[in-house]
């Protein structure tokens, strides 16, 4: 039926660009979101895609891919989305690849032929489309937990009697907070209000609906505060390559600090965050992103604009040695660590999308 | 081949590439040597490359690479089945080995470009010839930017980094030693090679690269290492006295059997914890990755 495919492809059309309108406007809600979002559209990328063999459907969803990326170059979660479902194709096709030559050759030879070599992808299996749906929707079931399964590993990482800094809101670390109250362990936090977004004004709301002891600060007093706690909680937007986060701004002054009295920095985090890019220098182009000045600047005080440089930077970049532990969907891990984690979940070629 | 037709095709070839990689011209010459071997037996062939190893390396290059080259070059090789005609088999792999290594230091520069920026201020030490072809192809990706090289004695091999460079249209200043202190403030990056890199992700490098990265780190400049995976030797040193006599003094040295204690060593060993990112073939490593990616190429 050529009108519905036509249907079909306009349905998607109109998906995808509702998603980029959403994407530049900022309207999503959480990176978590935005994640099962990517992946929603491209298990309908995939399922309405004609292709005859992996590489071009490799292709294609790269191709797909960056015309949603480009919404908003420096949303790392959609790169690593796609990088995560190009992965996926390549080890499906391997599969499949290993399982015919399995069929073709001796017990013998396989001995000595340990490893397959994938080539140019160019082998045409008719059942890898199902299983790559099949493999993406289970990422996808992965994806819709990971808020969960952190949450569960709070009573490990939240003691009797602590006294927890956070800054700004993100639903991980909430979660994780509620979650450690959930099994009765009596806590105080602090967070930090998260100018000029004050993401933290409804987090220590909703912190304290939970029964939680909850103090709101604000930024200028997290060295005051700093020698009071005992361990200091965030979320972040993305991890880098080499453990370094991307999180909201002011979380690199509070691990400065944290780092300064010796206390213990917790990201709570995803692993759908974890990026395979690095973030070479502060310059770095599609690193951060800026907000509208009016946040900081009233729009009645216009005269002053011409005289003035307002900058509103969205993110922090936070070395990887001022972090101590990222506690992941999978348990916790050592900063150091997280270089395996992106061997494991990205392919090499799929870095630069 | 006998040990001198090893020995002088080994030269011979960094004579006519001067701008290859040690460990690559031997292992060259170990791809000739089984193309022209007689050996019968499959472990006669591998005596003879061990033999051919031992000699390249009186050849005053540097021990390090040339080492760690070989000996992944006769791992890779006899990791098949060999029942017969292994030197068929030998020569074939031997052939792909050189073919990846042939590829590494493109690769390698690839990766590491990407971490110049437009108006970066770079410290490279020695003249590494890696690092030389990083900075040419950022100055040919139009990126502006400066550099200043150590004048890195004894041998004053910056000399020759800086009348490269400046050939390419980059402007380089040589400052001495003892000035790596002083410019380290104007500095944003630090971009080393290495002889060697060890199994915990430190390098061994020419003499003057430790307090280097120590300044560098003291200031909070990142460094950067950039080495080819051929370059991962088995070693664990813990301090400079743990690096191997053979890795530290030249040969001719070594072999007048003079006292140590009264000769300047020509490597030292940088610990991991210097060291901010390594550039190889194998991707942009954590230092901690390296133990990793080295398990890999001797296994």
């Amino acid at each position: 039926m050529p009108g519905g495919d036509g249907d079909k492809a306009n349905d998607l059309k109109e998906r995808i660009s509702a998603f980029v309108d959403e994407i530049k406007k900022s309207n999503t809600n959480g990176s978590c979101d935005v994640a099962i979002k990517t992946i929603n559209l491209l298990i309908r990328i995939i399922s309405q895609a004609k292709f005859s063999n992996a590489r071009e459907l490799l292709v294609h969803v790269r191709v797909e891919g960056m015309h949603i990326q480009a919404a908003d170059p420096s949303e790392n979660i959609i790169g690593n989305i796609i990088r995560r479902v190009l992965k996926i194709i390549r080890e499906e096709y391997r599969e499949l690849l290993l399982q015919k030559n399995e069929d073709q050759v001796s017990a013998m030879e396989r001995l000595s032929m340990a490893d397959v070599d994938e080539g140019d992808y160019s082998t045409p299996f008719p059942q890898l489309k199902a299983r790559v749906i099949e493999a993406v929707s289970e990422l996808k079931i992965e994806l819709e937990g990971c808020v969960e399964n952190i949450a569960a590993l709070a009573p490990n990482y939240v003691n009797e009697n602590d006294v927890i800094l956070t800054i700004g809101r993100s639903k991980t670390v909430e979660a994780f907070l509620k979650s450690a109250a959930h099994k009765h362990i009596k806590f105080r936090v602090y967070v930090s209000e998260g100018a000029p977004f004050y993401g933290g004004h409804e987090m220590a709301k909703n912190l304290a609906q939970a029964k939680i002891n909850t103090t709101l600060i604000t930024e200028c007093q997290i060295g005051t505060i700093m020698p009071l706690v005992n361990k200091v909680i965030v979320g972040t937007h993305s991890i880098m390559a080499n453990g370094g986060l991307k999180a909201v701004t002011g979380t690199n002054i509070m691990a400065v600090l944290a780092k300064e009295h010796n206390k213990h920095v917790i990201v709570c985090s995803s692993l759908y965050k974890l990026s395979p890019l690095f973030h070479s220098t502060p310059q770095h182009a599609s690193f951060n992103k800026f907000s509208s000045p009016n946040e900081l600047l009233d729009y009645e005080d216009a005269e002053l604009l011409s005289k003035v440089e307002v900058i509103a930077p969205i993110f922090d970049y936070v070395p990887p040695d001022l972090v101590s532990m990222v506690v992941t969907n999978n348990g916790a891990q050592s900063v150091t660590y997280v270089y395996r984690l992106v061997k494991d979940f990205y392919h090499a070629d799929d870095v630069d999308l | 081949m006998d040990n001198d037709g090893v020995l002088s095709h080994f030269k011979e070839q960094l004579r006519e590439d001067p701008e290859m990689s040690a460990a690559v011209a031997a292992i060259k010459t170990l791809v000739k040597l089984i193309e022209t071997s007689r050996a019968g037996t499959l472990s006669e062939l591998r005596d003879n490359i061990k033999n051919a190893t031992e000699v390249m390396l009186t050849g005053e290059y540097s021990y390090a690479s040339v080492s760690s080259g070989c000996e992944q070059f006769l791992r890779n090789v006899s990791l098949a089945n060999l029942d017969r005609n292994f030197k068929t088999v030998m020569l074939e792999r031997a052939n792909i080995f050189l073919k990846e290594i042939l590829k590494a230091r493109s690769k390698t520069v690839q990766m590491a470009t990407r971490f110049i920026d437009d108006g970066a201020t770079i410290l490279t030490h020695c003249r590494s010839r890696v690092v030389m072809q990083v900075l040419k192809a950022a100055a040919k990706e139009n990126k502006r930017f400066t550099v200043y090289v150590t004048e890195s004695n004894p041998d004053q091999s910056g000399y020759g980094a800086q009348e490269e460079l400046t050939k390419h249209g980059i402007p380089t200043t040589v400052i001495l030693d003892a000035a790596v202190g002083y410019i380290m403030e104007r500095v944003q990056l630090v971009m080393l090679g290495a002889e060697g890199v060890v199994e915990s992700g430190g390098i061994i490098n020419k003499i003057g690269t430790y307090p280097i990265a120590i300044t560098a780190k003291s200031m909070n400049k990142p460094v950067y290492v950039v080495a080819e995976s051929f370059k991962f030797v088995r070693a664990f040193p813990l301090n400079q006295k743990d690096v191997p006599d053979h890795f530290k003094y030249p040969q001719s040295t070594l072999r007048a059997q003079k006292d140590l204690s009264k000769e300047h060593p020509l490597v030292d060993y940088t610990p991991p914890e210097y060291i901010d990112l390594m550039f190889t073939d194998q991707g942009v490593l954590t230092p901690s990755a390296v133990s990793d990616e080295l398990i890999k190429l001797y296994c």
